[in-house]
């Protein structure tokens, strides 16, 4: 099932939001995780494994909090709350990609300024991240191989000062591109991307999970 | 060096998320529009930097970077470093929602450090530049993590041995970041220093 980029960033706010402040993790908090997981079960190989390499450092708070400040109770609270967050994001962005996200926010009506910067940033990390691979094949080309030493160092100093130096000027070949089409600070997208029914379906379910949570129900 | 969710306080992650909140607004406020190509470059720098991965004896670490956006944009840090932020929690669940107002003010407000150093390097010679330059990108770092460390603390007794072995865990990156900053200063010095100019705040 997809989901609209606005519907999943505005349920894993303020699901998140439910979660982080809770003292006490019940199953019924898992309500609405678990129903958006299985919606998006047929992605779940894809982030399943992102999910367990992120737990490695949590895992590692958790075995301090148990270890050293002798509380096994507060260990498997963080436990639960980090990954009971981290499934939902996971499972509902899972099929998204950045510019799906600058759609979400401009779809929620956030300020300008910001969605600017964002669809800007969104462009840049492409120019950045080709720009990067470029360099980083022409070091292996001349059989470059990272090691603890200064000249490795000052290698990638150098490489990511080219990579700046690169990357504004074709940034502000873009910029000047957009001045000339008439940008002066704000972007009226023509594309939008839609609401599906699996939202409707994401909404009532974020519904009853606040009334689990907070209505007494469970 | 992002803070995950689920770990801090209901009192710390208000009131650091309200700081965040309040320092980011002003800093978009600072943010004039010639400004925001470059605000913009800094903030996909500051993303793609968690992915290059340097070499530290048997492991290896990633640049944080907050010296250098500080350096560059002074206090539009806030909004470049809020949008990398953003889209790091949304792609790969590095931090959260709930943490993002903290994780903006562990990395952000330091990046100001890097700002007045790097003012003061400019304005030396010699040793003495070099010496900046290796503060500019270290000096942040340091700072994230003792605020890091802080706010882990602050979250209750149960967490100082996790907040103590945290900034630990980033002394590493402290030394690194120093010394390719020294470099990568010297070099966008030499070779654009129209780069390194910051008169677009309001």
């Amino acid at each position: 099932m997809k989901f609209s980029p606005a519907a999943g960033i505005f349920c894993a706010a303020v699901y998140s939001c439910i979660i982080a402040f809770r003292q006490q993790i019940t199953p019924a908090d898992a309500v609405f995780a678990a129903g958006v997981m299985l919606l998006r079960v047929n992605c779940l190989p894809r982030y399943f494994f992102r999910i367990l390499k992120l737990n490695l450092m949590i895992l590692f708070i958790c075995a301090t909090v148990y270890l050293f400040g002798d509380d096994a109770q507060h260990a498997l609270l963080i436990f639960l709350r980090y990954n009971l967050i981290v499934c939902v994001t996971a499972a509902l962005f899972c099929e998204m990609n950045a510019t799906d996200f600058y759609y979400g926010f401009y779809t929620l009506k956030l300020p300008h300024k910001f969605t600017v910067l964002l669809f800007f940033a969104i462009k840049y990390i492409e120019i950045i991240g080709n720009e990067y691979e470029k360099m980083r094949n022409s070091l292996k080309i001349r059989n470059f191989k990272p090691r603890t030493d200064t000249f490795t160092y000052k290698t990638l100093a150098y490489l990511l000062g080219m990579l700046l130096v690169r990357s504004m000027n074709r940034a502000q070949a873009l910029t000047q591109a957009m001045k000339m089409r008439g940008f002066s600070g704000r972007l009226y997208p023509f594309n939008f991307r839609p609401f599906f029914p699996a939202d409707v379906v994401v909404a009532a379910l974020l519904v009853f999970q606040f009334v689990l949570t907070f209505g007494g129900l469970a | 060096m992002h803070i995950s969710e689920g770990v801090l306080s209901a009192p710390v992650l208000i009131s650091t998320g309200a700081a965040g909140a309040a320092l980011t607004v002003f800093g978009f406020y600072k943010m004039k529009t010639e400004m925001l190509a470059k605000t913009a470059l800094m903030s996909s720098l500051f993303f793609v930097g968690s992915f290059i991965h340097i070499p530290v004896g048997p492991t290896s670490v990633h640049l944080v970077l907050n010296g250098l956006v500080g350096a560059v944009l002074g206090f539009c840090a806030f909004p470049a470093i809020m949008v990398a932020l953003v889209l790091q929690a949304l792609m790969f669940q590095f931090g959260g929602f709930t943490t993002l107002g903290t994780n903006i003010l562990v990395m952000a407000l330091p990046a100001l450090a890097g700002y007045g150093l790097f003012r003061l390097g400019m304005k030396t010679a010699g040793t003495k530049r070099w010496i900046l330059f290796f503060l500019t990108g270290s000096v942040p770092v340091f700072l994230s993590a003792v605020l890091l460390s802080t706010v882990l603390a602050l979250s209750g007794s149960r967490l100082y041995d996790t907040a103590k072995a945290i900034f630990l865990m980033h002394i590493p990156v402290i030394i690194i970041e120093g010394v390719v900053s020294m470099y990568l200063f010297n070099f966008l010095n030499k070779v654009y220093p129209d780069f390194l100019r910051t008169e677009y705040e309001n």
